[in-house]
């Protein structure tokens, strides 16, 4: 067992994803298409973004100072 | 008189209206064509032509009144619960908003579309009934997820289609099979007995051949009016990194020639974290449209969306609060960008429709699986809330469609439809008039 078929079986066992016989070629080339973006998301300096604790999608967000009064 | 579904749909509207077409001939004449053209093009997954028919016989003296229209395979029907691109129905029998909507603005339902299995993909390829074909080259995508409604559309089965859009499902196939197709702005719609109901991306979408078209089924679906603003010129932003970086040369061409021909004034802008749009994207709508499949569902699914679930499943939490920090500043940073310039503009689709039986685009980076540049040029839109449409400008050498993309703030719907409009008379209406021939 390599390590993506270890941390696969793992992690969806976890979940109580069902992992069918051939499943797994399957899913390690989806996880190599997402591989690049997701290694960028993981690395990125964040920092200074907070989360939108009031999200709306449908309407801009609120300005920082007003949020974060809780106005 | 030609056939009237090759009159546009403002057109049958205005005839049925003032009673120079009747709409129960108007029926019968797209029923025909649907069974005449539709083979071939799977765009169509299941009619009923009786439910239709009573459809028309209550119809209101609504904009819409017996004019005939296509939904895709999320919206919930009083006889026919959304399957969402599956065999099963996952929805209840109901009116869903959508549909109350359309029915009563007077339009008539006479199809249900084919759409990319669980709106889980960009190609429209995965689907129990068959992949979708481009109308344009059968062998050919039709893109997705809303494959079927884009297609039935360009095919002139239909006039007006109703899709959805969690990831650019409108957007990226009305690109790729030459129609306009117009993302609202989220939560704008009735959600009940929709599949995005619980989703924070997923918005209805709107196909029409035109922006005229579009503007009129949308009137209906918004249930309010979206005026042309006559007045100043629309300024452009062009947001080159990453939305005009790796796009097919004659894709970029015929996007630049079309905001030139336009005569909008642009500006280069910067979008801070835009390129982390696609994979906060992917996660976030990974988490989303993955949830509540049933088991029974999930095992008779392609491969490849069966894969897509089970790596979602795999994801951890924290994964999903770094997208979640990053769409917070994806937001903000439109809210700048919309402080100088009216509309952002990039194009659709990085490349044109690949074939079915090989769905790669070819980048200048190289080949590429279609999904991944697809959902760059398009979840942005749907992080941050905002509508979005797609405008045809041109046919690749290899003759299918080129779409260009453009992105209004909150609420801006009618500001999109000026400005697509714009486009179809500046550039003599060479593309959305063009019509392909029946496959």
């Amino acid at each position: 067992m390599d390590d993506f078929e270890d941390m696969a079986r793992g992690a969806l066992a976890l979940s109580g994803v069902a992992l069918a016989e051939g499943d797994l070629a399957v899913l390690a080339v989806v996880a190599r298409a997402f591989e690049p973006g997701i290694r960028m998301l993981d690395g990125a300096n964040i920092a200074e973004l907070p989360l939108e604790g009031d999200l709306d999608p449908g309407r801009p967000p609120r300005p920082r100072a007003a949020a974060e009064a809780g106005a | 008189m030609s056939h009237p579904q090759d009159l546009s749909l403002r057109e049958q509207a205005r005839m049925v209206a003032s009673g120079e077409l009747d709409p129960e001939e108007l029926l019968d004449a797209t029923l025909s064509r649907l069974q005449e053209r539709n083979g071939p093009l799977r765009a169509v997954v299941a009619t009923f032509p009786e439910r239709s028919r009573a459809m028309l016989a209550s119809a209101p003296a609504g904009p819409l009144r017996g004019v005939p229209f296509t939904l895709k395979d999320m919206f919930s029907l009083p006889w026919r619960g959304y399957q969402n691109g599956t065999r099963h129905e996952l929805g209840p029998r109901i009116a869903s908003g959508v549909f109350r909507r359309l029915r009563d603005a007077g339009g008539v339902v006479v199809g249900i579309d084919n759409q990319h299995e669980l709106g889980m993909g960009t190609t429209g390829r995965a689907s129990p009934y068959g992949p979708t074909c481009n109308p344009w080259n059968v062998a050919h995508c039709a893109g997705g997820s809303s494959s079927g409604s884009a297609a039935g559309v360009a095919a002139r089965l239909v006039a007006g289609a109703v899709g959805s859009d969690s990831g650019g499902s409108t957007r990226l196939p009305a690109g790729w099979c030459g129609v306009v197709g117009l993302k609202v702005t989220y939560g704008s719609l009735p959600y009940d007995g929709y599949t995005g109901a619980n989703s924070t991306l997923s918005t209805p979408g709107a196909f029409g051949r035109d922006a005229l078209d579009v503007r009129l089924l949308l009137e209906a679906l918004l249930a309010r009016p979206l005026d042309s603003a006559e007045g100043r010129p629309l300024r452009v932003g062009i947001v080159r990194s990453p939305y005009w970086e790796d796009v097919d040369a004659e894709v970029e061409k015929a996007c630049r020639a079309a905001l030139e021909a336009a005569e909008f004034p642009q500006s280069e802008r910067e979008l801070p974290f835009a390129e982390l749009a696609a994979p906060a994207g992917a996660i976030r709508a990974g988490a989303e449209l993955g949830v509540a499949v049933p088991d029974h569902v999930v095992s008779e699914l392609d491969p490849v969306t069966r894969g897509l679930l089970q790596y979602v499943a795999m994801q951890p939490a924290r994964r999903l609060v770094r997208a979640d920090r990053v769409r917070a500043g994806l937001r903000r940073a439109l809210v700048e960008a919309f402080a100088a310039c009216d509309l952002l503009a990039w194009p659709t689709n990085p490349a044109p429709a690949p074939p079915l039986d090989a769905p790669v685009l070819q980048l200048p980076s190289g080949p590429a699986l279609a999904d991944a540049p697809n959902i760059r040029q398009a979840i942005l839109a749907n992080l941050a809330g905002v509508p979005g449409v797609s405008v045809p400008v041109g046919f690749h050498s290899g003759g299918l469609p080129i779409g260009l993309q453009l992105l209004a703030p909150w609420g801006e719907e009618a500001r999109l439809l000026d400005a697509a409009q714009r486009i179809e008379q500046a550039t003599d209406r060479r593309w959305v008039d063009a019509s392909p021939q029946p496959a």
